[in-house]
């Protein structure tokens, strides 16, 4: 026989206050886990957000003077006017950077102003495939440009020259063949001609020159450092993000998550402090039991490991219970709130988590008390005295 | 050198302004193979001289020996030791472990020791109080009163300690299992173990060796039974 027999035997004999101790336990245990599996499906859901705008950040050339722009229109510059372009010698530094898992596309794009029956029409040379992954709005009708004489229309270009898939259109004095048309965005893609980045510096006699370079970090955790590091590898160029906007969003899902951690910490306490007073009470009640186990040998350390053991026990039963009542209700909670996007992502880290906690608390709530069993004295608790 | 020596113990509870005497001033000494019996009333501080004999209850002033050992210079682990390898307990109202079987409560002293063999140590030691392994196996209020009683000598004995302690082991007890205890009791002394038995009750002494009488915190008698107690 060993401690833990006499620590299981106390818990069977003892079913109320165990019960007790372990709803306690349990209800912290759910709460934290309800929370933070709130908390982690919230990331998930500003990550999926962030994939719908496509890029999460922007390198474009440095400004060389001060623009002289409006609402994004660029008027004049305050002194020669020369645009600025990245190379390739950027692009390739972009893709070089360090723990390349953290980006999902590396985009780079060119816009120049062709010539399409006397008009003058902005086109944008890209990588169409890695575009039309990140790009989740892009509605094609139509088929994704695949040869070098195939172009995508966006759609206020489709609708001032009439034009249809499969039909011609000349630019600069080249001819090629719209292999789809953009559905309406809302953006400025609407009047672009879009074609392969190759095919556009060919057509335009113009290479190497890349007006900005379009790239997804995969996660938004991921985003400040990607920045971080682009900005280390091209000191010149400017990177932004379009994290923030979204950061904003989200602020009222992020301040319910903190509310949801402050009532956790206040549950949390509460529950300790129940699991404390129920173990002092069983301590006081074991008393003479106590005073047995000093007068046959047992020292002091014995007696405060029985009361940590029956804690631990405890614990153990409290951390599976509150484990799958938190899952359970994080599963739940997004149903209870309207027109919430948060949806329910499992993730381990709650588990192993909510297992942490529920030791963490059974162990600080059971300190005191087994320090006051193990400080009893014998001739005392025996009633000798 | 006795097995066990007392020597001018005297313990005092309570504050400076109010004092209380429980035990004034007792020295005596007990033999290994002595069978005694601390006699008084409620109150007369025989429980006292027995708590401190079992080396939980220091005294005021005093020095207890066991085997030669000073216990209360000892720290309270070395004390806890000294219980443990000394001093076997029969308590008052036997103080089974309720939620422990026979066989566990017998197993309680060596459930801290890191040694194999625990169970059969324990399974011997009920069997030399008659109680076999099929009743080792319940729980004492599975039990009569006399296998219990019995339960509780073989968890006094099971370290083989040279020194049994009784307090008021057939209190409870009808007379026919306080008999069989007093029996257990009387063979340990013959086995060589020194027992000291707590008692009100002049009918428990009908086998002890000795009677140490006990009043008001003093020693009035130290002798014989006949000599010492006063039939009921």
């Amino acid at each position: 026989m060993e401690l833990r027999h006499i620590a299981f035997g106390n818990l069977r004999r003892r079913k109320g206050k165990a019960a007790l101790i372990t709803f306690g336990l349990a209800v912290a245990v759910a709460a934290f886990v309800l929370v933070l599996s709130l908390i982690l499906s919230l990331r998930s859901t500003v990550d999926d957000r962030l994939a719908r705008y496509g890029s999460n950040l922007v390198v474009t050339p440095p400004r060389s003077e001060v623009d002289l722009s409006f609402g994004g229109v660029r008027v004049a510059g305050a002194g020669s006017g020369q645009v600025r372009y990245l190379d390739e010698s950027d692009v390739e530094a972009v893709r070089s950077l360090s723990e390349p898992e953290r980006l999902t596309a590396v985009i780079p794009v060119s816009l120049r102003l062709v010539d399409v029956e006397g008009r003058r029409l902005l086109a944008m040379g890209t990588d169409l495939a890695a575009s039309s992954r990140v790009k989740l709005w892009w509605r094609l009708e139509g088929t994704l440009p695949a040869a070098p004489d195939q172009v995508l229309l966006g759609l206020n270009v489709r609708n001032e020259f009439g034009l249809d898939t499969g039909d011609e259109i000349l630019i600069d004095g080249r001819s090629f063949t719209v292999s789809a048309v953009l559905w309406e965005t809302g953006g400025e893609e609407d009047s672009l001609i879009i074609m392969d980045r190759a095919v556009l510096d060919a057509l335009t006699g113009v290479a190497g020159e890349v007006n900005l370079i379009e790239v997804t970090a995969s996660s938004t955790a991921a985003v400040d450092g990607v920045a971080r590091d682009l900005r280390l590898a091209l000191p010149e160029a400017e990177v932004s993000s379009v994290k923030s906007s979204i950061e904003f969003n989200n602020q009222a899902d992020s301040a319910l998550a903190d509310f949801g951690l402050a009532v956790t910490f206040l549950i949390v306490l509460i529950s300790g402090l129940v699991v404390t007073i129920t173990m002092l009470n069983a301590v006081q009640e074991r008393q003479k039991e106590i005073g047995i186990f000093r007068a046959v040998g047992y020292k002091q350390r014995h007696i405060a490991t029985l009361v940590l053991l029956e804690s631990a026990m405890l614990s153990s039963s409290a951390a599976v219970l509150g484990v799958v009542a938190g899952l359970g209700a994080a599963s739940l909670a997004p149903r209870l709130v309207q027109d919430s996007e948060i949806g329910f992502t499992f993730d381990p880290l709650a588990v192993v988590a909510g297992v942490l906690v529920a030791f963490l608390i059974g162990f600080l709530a059971s300190i005191y008390p087994a320090w006051r069993a193990a400080r009893m004295d014998p001739a005392t608790a025996l009633k000798y005295v | 050198m006795a097995l066990i020596e007392i020597d001018r113990v005297r313990r005092e509870y309570g504050t400076a302004d109010s004092r209380v005497v429980a035990l004034g001033e007792v020295s005596l000494s007990i033999e290994a193979g002595e069978y005694a019996a601390i006699m008084g009333p409620s109150g007369s501080g025989k429980t006292t001289l027995l708590s401190i004999l079992g080396a939980m209850n220091p005294p005021t002033s005093g020095t207890l020996s066991i085997d030669g050992i000073d216990v209360y210079a000892l720290s309270q682990e070395r004390q806890a030791d000294l219980r443990r390898e000394y001093i076997g307990f029969v308590f008052q109202q036997l103080e089974l472990v309720p939620y422990l079987s026979a066989l566990e409560n017998v197993m309680l002293p060596l459930a801290i020791l890191k040694e194999k063999g625990k169970r059969e140590r324990a399974l011997e030691a009920l069997g030399r109080v008659n109680i076999d392994e099929r009743k080792a196996r319940r729980l004492p209020s599975e039990l009569s009163g006399g296998e219990q009683g019995r339960v509780a000598i073989a968890r006094a004995v099971v370290n083989d300690p040279p020194i049994i302690l009784a307090d008021e082991p057939v209190g409870s007890l009808d007379t026919s299992t306080g008999r069989q205890i007093l029996d257990q009791l009387r063979r340990l002394a013959d086995g060589g173990h020194a027992v000291v038995m707590v008692t009100h009750n002049p009918e428990s002494t009908q086998d002890v060796d000795r009677v140490i009488q006990i009043l008001d915190g003093r020693v009035t008698c130290d002798d014989g039974p006949l000599a010492c107690v006063v039939p009921a």
